[in-house]
């Protein structure tokens, strides 16, 4: 659970009084490079938020543990895209989970090998630099993926309801 | 004339007063204040009364001593007489020292008498340990000899022949003997119809998966054919096939670059 590393936005356009409303932000993988974030994108992909919608990009931290209306997954200018479309009340049951991995916690994750990923996982955006990644992933509950670490499961948080980790768990 | 019999009276009477004033004791007692109410007063033609608070005062302190100054006096004589003098400093010292070699004496013995009570505790485990120990050990010994002993029995009985005993027990346990071989082919014989059940069972699946993969290619066949009216479920199914093929790429590319050395 958590948002990628690299921000953009657009600012919408001005309401009566002269302030940008509506404005739309991008979020996608990025990685470390000489201590600045560089995007370097393996898989191009990102997930954008409308603040139109409820997101409020100062306050991320909230904005974690949220259930959103979003979009079917789709590819747009050759990159994958999820639309955030708005916030949904606290009691929602969350479907999936927007999963960042990053290669510090979860280790190099193996992707394109053969059965890396359960099958309803799908990749959003990953980024790579020599031996440092970060991955957008769309997971359920239950739903896995493999990495240098092992076999790490999607299981719920015992935080919260709307949360969600990754497990280290023996392959079946 | 009169002048100079004035003058010889008072200086007698200030000689007397100085004399007696040298012959006071120093005893420990209590000075009594300078000025004696009293003695003024009779002294005094008039014979005035006292006040209410003079009146108070003396019934605590009727013969008017004066213990500040009785206080002081004590205090000096404790300072010149004990304070510097070098013997009873040295026996205030040794008293303070004996009395700690006496505290720590019995702090040890009280330590000590610890240390042996936690000891024969110890002991007194031990020994029970050891006497439970003996007790387990000669019990398994008796069941051991126990045992050799029935082993020793039954090695010379079939050396001698069977042993001779009652004819119906014999007959009771071919008996069962015969239940339990009965039992035996039965049980065999319900495996070996399970594993035939199965084999077929394992046929039959393998038919059925085949006509289930020849019916969903049709179908697929005839989804592929109708597509136009679900674009929304196509859309996902190549969002997937995108994705798939997006992480093959990856990985070529990556397979490419540990080719070249990257």
């Amino acid at each position: 659970m958590g948002f990628g590393s690299v921000w953009r936005h657009r600012l919408g356009k001005r309401d009566a009084r002269g302030r940008p409303a509506g404005a739309v932000y991008y979020n996608t993988t990025g990685i470390t490079v000489n201590g600045q974030i560089r995007q370097r994108p393996q898989i191009c992909g990102y997930a954008r938020f409308d603040t139109i919608g409820g997101f409020d990009p100062n306050r991320l931290s909230r904005m974690m543990g949220r259930v959103f209306e979003c979009a079917d997954p789709s590819v747009w200018m050759g990159c994958n895209k999820l639309l955030f479309r708005r916030i949904l009340s606290r009691g929602e049951r969350p479907e999936c989970f927007l999963v960042v991995a990053k290669s510090e916690f979860v280790g190099q994750l193996l992707v394109g090998k053969q059965d890396w990923r359960s099958p309803e996982t799908r990749l959003l955006s990953l980024s790579e630099s020599v031996s440092h990644q970060e991955a957008m992933l769309l997971m359920s509950i239950g739903d896995w993926i493999r990495s240098s670490l092992g076999h790490l499961v999607l299981g719920p948080s015992t935080i919260g309801r709307s949360l969600a980790c990754l497990v280290p768990r023996a392959a079946e | 004339m009169r002048r100079s019999v004035i003058h010889y009276g008072l200086l007698i009477a200030l000689t007397m007063a100085s004399a007696s004033g040298l012959q006071v004791p120093k005893d420990s007692l209590p000075p009594k204040s300078r000025t004696n109410p009293a003695a003024v007063r009779e002294q005094s033609p008039y014979q005035g009364q006292d006040t209410w608070y003079e009146f108070i005062l003396k019934q605590f302190n009727p013969e008017n001593v004066d213990y500040g100054d009785w206080l002081e006096q004590q205090r000096r004589n404790l300072i010149e007489l004990r304070l510097k003098n070098s013997y009873f400093l040295y026996s205030l010292w040794t008293t303070i020292a004996l009395i700690l070699a006496a505290a720590i004496c019995l702090k040890l013995r009280i330590d000590h008498r610890r240390a042996m009570s936690i000891t024969a505790e110890m002991m007194a485990d031990l020994y029970n340990q050891d006497v439970y120990s003996r007790a387990v050990a000669q019990e398994a010994i008796e069941r051991y000899n126990k045992h050799i002993e029935r082993c020793n029995r039954a090695i010379e009985g079939v050396e001698s022949g069977p042993v001779a005993t009652n004819p119906r027990e014999i007959e009771q346990l071919r008996t069962e003997l015969m239940c339990v071989a009965e039992e035996r082919d039965t049980a065999t014989r319900d495996r070996d119809v399970a594993r035939e059940e199965l084999r077929r069972k394992s046929e039959i699946l393998a038919d059925m998966s085949v006509r289930l993969d020849a019916a969903r290619s049709k179908a697929d066949a005839a989804g592929a054919a109708k597509a136009t009216s679900d674009p929304r479920g196509a859309d996902a199914r190549l969002v997937t096939h995108i994705n798939n093929l997006q992480e093959q790429l990856y990985a070529e590319r990556s397979s490419n670059r540990r080719l070249r050395g990257g």
